[in-house]
């Protein structure tokens, strides 16, 4: 295969639009429950670990943008194949596919998990598989000009929900965010780590990247965007502690979505059923993005054709997407899918960027030598 | 090719549309607006259901179901057993515990009932003196549907800040947090078959301790609230012979005072020795006071702020040490405790222990802001 990869100009992205691809992809299913995790943790002074999450994020996307720099253009795929050579890199690469699609997963299974307990709990698993599914196989067919579409209207049509935090904020006391600092540098770390479920998407850059136009501005726009999530989830965060007390929120489940269900507008009762279906807005750029990913990894490493490896990755999903229902196995699987990411996402990306610096400097001297 | 596979999508997604969710039509299901909780024999809980069911072919619409179950979500499956539609509870607006329920330390339905995400958090929780069941059994003329009169009720006071709010969301906040007690309002028969707001029962701990009249359960709420609006009848007592009473039928002197705008803040001053210093900034119109008092002259004015604070304060005090004495933290003064001393480790029974120890300090500030037409 090529390591170099550059699209053809039709399917090129205006780079602004990394911002978009960035909220959409950050954004998905660990923002229903992430409150109640950190909070377990680190207790009143959780907004602090997610401010810390949030630099780190940063971090990692420079060390990440630094990386696909010095490999021209080129993504993961490509640079594993050139760092690590043939038969490693092809592993690896499998690895990553494989990653995207079991994120894929997690998000299905979490979503459907919400839609069961709340609104439909008599409506089987695989009914809503199959209608996600379908309407991801239609995305993906519209290619990648498509998928980022979807990125750009799942934030611009979800961003009225903002506004309803005025009616939590009622209610709220600010006594519970003091005293600050209170818990141990420790359990602030470890909150900090919890967050790696809610935090990750933004390696969704390894790939997207030969497909972004103005290389220059990449990382003027990935920080936006990752500025803008971060914001979010801070805001979120404190809300949390400040409108539930601590018992409670150690009890509530999905307290994002439960911040909603004291609001009451005259037309509608419960906006919270209004929002939890209008989630699958706010998931669809993650599946149909996690999916892309995953047959570009396939298509790059392997060379095959992208409609019979849909079709095998769909399956793929729908058949395990039939079992873990319980509440205890969804959790079991986060659990370890928050680990294998927080490896691939947070660790992985410097031993890249060191070995992909090695090279360059080993080469160029090679060169010189000759 | 690409016309068939597009035949075969299109008439495939039609499948999305046949509808597999249970469908709960208005018209074939009974809404409950009101539950109540009493204790039954052998430990089981008696509930009390009012629903609404909408029947064109019957003279009321309004139902009340009487059911015993050993659990709380049993109580509505028992229910479903002597009615002809299947009730649901997402229309649920009041809750209500009877008294020897909560005696018992049994608040501990709500959370139950909230993890059913038909129930709003925003659902009235309430005491009933006496039996629930029995408040709701109420039959008058004026009340036709007693499950929305009892909403109506207390939506309407705690709207004007008569009742403390007692939300489901509100009661669980504060019984989950360590260094706070709910309050809730509590609700009695009437004895020509009416629902009175009595007063505001107060807990330790989930276990009710003791009542308060509403004179009382006013204070709370000028502690832990904001007032933008609120009314109050307030008893001068006093020594100086300008404010004697004796112009209305009793010999005490009342000013009744309305508009009153209110902020108060709690500070803890002492850690070691914990002391706390209220103050209470409060004004409002004066339309009554029935004293032959010239209102008129502003010395007269600065000697009735002066004498209503004075009774405040002392109501205040009083108020506060009765808290004391039951062992209940109406005004959170355990959460301000955790808030401001560092690693302070707070657990319950730490908690109140120092609790009844607690020194606390009133400052009352008011000011009358006009007296209405006349002077």
């Amino acid at each position: 295969m090529k390591v170099q990869y550059q699209p053809k100009q039709q399917y090129l992205l205006n780079t602004f639009l990394l911002f978009f691809i960035f909220h959409a992809m950050q954004v998905g299913i660990g923002i229903q429950a992430f409150e109640r995790i950190i909070f377990s943790e680190a207790k009143q002074d959780a907004w602090i670990s997610v401010v810390l999450a949030g630099i780190f994020s940063h971090v990692v996307v420079y060390i990440m943008i630094k990386t696909l720099q010095i490999n021209g253009t080129s993504d993961i795929y490509g640079i594993q194949i050139t760092v690590y050579g043939k038969w490693i890199g092809k592993i690896l690469n499998c690895f990553f596919i494989f990653y995207c699609l079991l994120a894929f997963m997690i998000i299905l299974k979490n979503y459907i998990e919400v839609l069961q307990t709340w609104i439909f709990p008599t409506v089987p698993t695989w009914l809503f598989s199959v209608s996600i599914l379908l309407l991801v196989i239609y995305g993906f067919t519209g290619g990648i000009r498509v998928i980022v579409g979807v990125c750009f209207f799942s934030f611009i049509l979800s961003i009225w929900m903002l506004g309803l935090i005025g009616y939590p904020l009622r209610y709220s006391e600010l006594n519970h965010l003091l005293p600050i600092m209170e818990t141990n540098i420790v359990s602030i770390i470890k909150g900090t780590h919890k967050m790696t479920l809610t935090i990750i998407g933004f390696e969704i850059l390894y790939v997207v990247y030969p497909f972004l136009k103005e290389k220059d501005k990449v990382q003027k726009f990935a920080h936006l965007g990752i500025a803008a999530t971060n914001i979010l989830y801070l805001l979120l965060m404190l809300l949390s502690i400040i409108y539930f007390s601590p018992g409670q929120l150690e009890k509530t489940i999905w307290p994002s979505l439960t911040l909603f269900k004291i609001i009451k507008l005259p037309f509608i009762e419960r906006i919270e059923y209004v929002i939890i279906t209008f989630w699958l807005l706010i998931i669809l750029p993650n599946l149909l993005l996690y999916l892309w990913a995953a047959i570009q990894g396939v298509k790059r490493t392997f060379g095959k054709k992208s409609k019979w490896v849909l079709l095998i990755f769909i399956l793929f999903i729908f058949i395990p997407s039939l079992f873990f229902n319980s509440r205890i196995n969804i959790n079991r699987l986060n659990h370890y899918f928050s680990i294998i990411a927080f490896y691939i996402v947070f660790c992985y990306p410097f031993i890249l960027y060191a070995l992909s610096l090695i090279r360059k400097k080993l080469t160029s001297t090679m060169e010189k030598m000759q | 090719m690409i016309k068939k596979g597009f035949i075969c999508c299109y008439s495939l997604s039609f499948l999305l549309l046949c509808g597999c969710a249970e469908p709960k039509v208005l018209d074939k299901v009974g809404l409950i607006t009101t539950m109540g909780f009493d204790i039954g024999k052998n430990g089981s809980f008696l509930g009390t259901l009012v629903g609404l069911k909408i029947d064109t072919n019957s003279q009321k619409d309004v139902v009340i179901l009487d059911s015993e179950s050993l659990s709380i979500r049993g109580i509505r499956s028992n229910a479903d057993n002597q009615t002809s539609k299947r009730l649901t509870s997402g229309q649920l607006r009041v809750i209500l515990y009877g008294e020897e329920l909560l005696k018992n330390g049994k608040i501990r339905i709500a959370p139950i009932l909230t993890s059913d995400p038909a129930i709003s958090d925003m659902t009235y929780i309430a005491m009933v003196d006496g039996r629930a069941r029995d408040l709701l059994h109420v039959k008058s003329s004026h009340i036709p549907d007693i499950g929305t009169h009892i909403y109506r009720l207390m939506d309407q006071n705690t709207k004007s800040k008569m009742m403390p709010l007692s939300t489901i969301h509100e009661v669980l906040h504060d019984h989950y947090i360590i260094g706070k007690d709910p309050v809730l309002p509590i609700l009695s028969k009437l004895d020509n078959n009416g629902v009175v707001y009595k007063g505001v029962a107060i807990f330790k701990g989930g276990k009710l301790v003791g009542k308060l009249n509403t004179e009382q359960s006013f204070y709370i709420m000028l502690i832990n609230d904001k007032y933008k609006s609120g009314t109050k009848d307030i008893i001068i007592k006093s020594d100086s012979s300008k404010l004697k009473g004796g112009q209305g039928l009793t010999n005490k002197t009342v000013a009744s005072l309305d508009s009153i705008r209110s902020r108060s803040n709690i500070k803890l001053i002492n850690k070691e020795k914990l002391e706390y210093e209220i103050e209470i900034k409060l004004s409002g119109r004066m339309l009554e006071i029935n004293s032959p008092i010239d209102i008129g002259n502003p010395k007269n004015m600065k000697l009735i702020e002066k004498e209503i604070k004075k009774s405040m304060k002392k109501d205040i005090e009083q108020l506060i040490s009765f808290c004391q004495s039951k062992n209940s933290d109406v005004f959170g003064f355990g959460d301000i405790y955790r808030s401001s001393v560092r690693h302070s480790n707070l657990t319950e029974e730490k908690w109140y222990k120092m609790y009844k120890n607690a020194k606390v300090n009133v400052k009352v500030d008011f000011v009358v802001i006009r007296t209405g037409l006349n002077d």
